[in-house]
């Protein structure tokens, strides 16, 4: 680890870029960035700990998808990269205090809201946003009070995306499966207690328009233990349109065929099912009004076929008996500062292939630029394609590069006036240390922190 | 990111490439004593429940005389430079690209697990490959 003195009187006539947002897009962009020479790259996250999805996201079992984190962490011990965690961008710093720090400001700070299914009943105990639900797996310190009820039977899920079928996989995978995994300890312990046994996952439209892929559905069809519940009837039609489909559509539908047709182990203890054509409308609370107790669903006819198909209603509705409700219909980014445009319509910051609209030196990657949907790839490519953007118009004089401008060096002293400390890569890594003793004491990959206070007083110690 | 639809390959490479054998020795993590040994992930508890299609890592993989065959790699950047490259039967596309310093991104380390790195495979070569089988 390379001694990092005197960082704020180096590279005093190179490019510093500010990044907001310490998750995948943050650091696939700073990754491109620090390509340019001489270009410093600052990014300030909320959290005291870097990584976001890939941290708070990505399920336990799937531990390989986490190790980009290698990459990312190449990238934060970059001599030319400061991480800044512990960093409210929009309360205890300004967008505009920022720009004026750096050449070039990029927002990559995500989605961290949700949409909402805006049915009655949405708010009752046992109904939860699949946000909420795996950041409680997952150890999202805001979500460490969930406590969910897993002491009833059937679960329904609403949304067939891959967050979906993770929430899905996890209520019903055996807790072998999960145990030495960075699962937190309190989730682990609740589901091992869970009655839950059998989920359905909900969409408007049919098998053709399912929005998860081939590997996650793969993986509920492999399940020890399970069996598929589907019914037939959502399948009409559906075995004639094979031939037509482009080659991954037609693999997971197969795959989805195979499920239905072949059903599995009848002494399986546990089942999972999709259903198609079906709106949620509303949440039904038991006799005493006080919890979800079951769930109200249209009945949708398709209107049009493939990707573009709408759901239209028929007027018929069905009810399921269920005592756990997540709602896995997309998160949605959230305006962070009122200097910086937003569509509230479609919930991103307005832009031209990464540029702020009328906002010169402003930048955006990933969900925030274009929307909650695509995975860590998709994420990765849009990133790289905001770096080239920015570093073209480096290139091409858009950006003032003659000044010299502050970086880090004004921003940690203004935040300082403000009694806020930033946590840096290197505390980070004591953090990280920590984790993964407090996880290997108890056999698994690491215990995550679940309290930021907690996380503060490793970092600064 | 369409990494292979540069990589020209022999046909023995493109039928051993679903045959993805770790090669530490000529892996960068390794090299670089960065290795978090996710690659020993092929033969984890839960590979059930892996997607890896072709990861075999038979006892009885290929003969001595195969594995010393040469295979002529030509990777072609975003610039348009070609640069060729010799590797072996068996040998992992992303591993090779990296050992020769190309540029390709992949996210969860050769695990199989984020399609970061992908192949685009010709029409004509991909008759030539077995059918997938779901695992």
């Amino acid at each position: 680890m390379p001694l990092r003195c005197v960082r704020g009187l180096s590279s005093s006539s190179g490019p510093r870029v500010c990044i907001v947002g310490g998750g995948p897009a943050g650091f696939y962009t700073a990754q491109q960035l620090l390509k340019v020479g001489n270009t410093a790259v600052d990014i300030y996250e909320r959290l005291p700990v870097p990584f976001g999805l890939v941290r708070f996201g990505v399920a336990p079992d799937h531990p390989e998808v986490k190790n980009v984190i290698n990459t990312f962490t190449q990238t934060g011990q970059h001599e030319r990269c400061s991480f800044h965690g512990n960093v409210n961008v929009g309360k205890d710093v300004t967008i505009d205090e920022l720009r004026q720090a750096y050449h070039a400001v990029v927002l990559s700070y995500g989605a961290e809201g949700n949409r909402s299914m805006g049915i009655p009943g949405e708010g009752l105990p046992g109904v939860f946003s699949a946000k909420d639900f795996v950041g409680w797996y997952n150890g999202l310190p805001s979500n460490k009070e969930l406590h969910p009820d897993l002491s009833f039977e059937t679960a329904v899920i609403l949304g067939q995306g891959n967050v979906a079928l993770d929430v899905a996989r996890i209520l019903l995978a055996p807790v072998e499966m999960l145990k030495e995994t960075d699962i937190t300890q309190n989730a682990l312990e609740a589901l091992a207690g869970s009655k839950v046994r059998r989920v359905l996952i909900v969409g408007r439209r049919g098998p053709l328009q399912i929005a998860c892929t081939i590997k996650e559905l793969r993986e509920m069809v492999n399940l020890p233990n399970t069996r598929a519940d589907m019914l037939p009837a959502d399948f009409e039609g559906i075995a004639e349109a094979l031939k037509d489909l482009p080659r991954p559509r037609k693999r997971l539908t197969e795959l989805m065929m195979k499920a239905v047709k072949e059903g599995g182990d009848d002494k399986a203890e546990k089942c999972w099912g999709f259903r198609f054509f079906r709106s949620p409308v509303e949440v039904l609370a038991g006799a005493d009004g006080k919890r979800a107790t079951g769930i109200r669903l249209a009945l949708n006819k398709l209107e049009g076929s493939g990707e573009s198909a709408r759901a239209e209603v028929t007027g018929q509705l069905e009810d399921v008996d269920c005592g756990l409700i997540i709602s896995s219909i997309g998160y949605k980014s959230i305006p962070i500062d009122p200097a910086v445009p937003f569509d509230p319509r479609r919930a991103i910051v307005p832009n031209e292939m990464g540029r702020v609209q009328d906002t010169a030196g402003l930048y955006c990657s990933g969900w925030v630029k274009r929307g909650p949907t695509g995975v860590i790839a998709t994420t990765m490519n849009d990133s790289f394609d905001t770096a080239r953007v920015l570093i073209q118009d480096m290139e091409a004089g858009k950006l003032d590069l003659s000044v010299n401008k502050p970086g880090a060096q004004a921003i940690t002293a203004l935040l300082q006036t403000r009694g806020v400390r930033a946590v840096l890569f290197s505390q980070w890594e004591k953090i990280n240390a920590a984790e993964e003793k407090r996880g290997k004491s108890l056999g698994k990959a690491r215990e995550k922190l679940l309290d930021v206070d907690e996380m503060l007083k490793i970092a600064w110690s | 990111m369409a990494a292979s639809a540069a990589v020209r390959s022999a046909v023995s490479l493109t039928q051993r490439f679903v045959r993805v054998s770790p090669d530490c020795s000529i892996c960068p993590l390794y090299r670089l004593n960065a290795c978090t040994g996710a690659i020993d992930g092929f033969t984890a508890p839960n590979r059930r429940l892996r997607t890896s299609i072709g990861v075999c890592q038979s006892a009885d993989s290929s003969s001595p005389e195969e594995d010393e065959r040469v295979v002529n790699v030509v990777f072609i950047d975003r610039s348009g430079q070609r640069i060729p490259v010799e590797a072996r039967v068996g040998d992992n596309a992303l591993h090779l690209a990296h050992k020769h310093g190309i540029e390709l991104e992949g996210a969860c380390e050769a695990s199989l697990a984020c399609s970061t790195c992908h192949v685009y495979v010709s029409s004509k070569h991909y008759e030539k490959l077995p059918e997938p089988e779901e695992r």
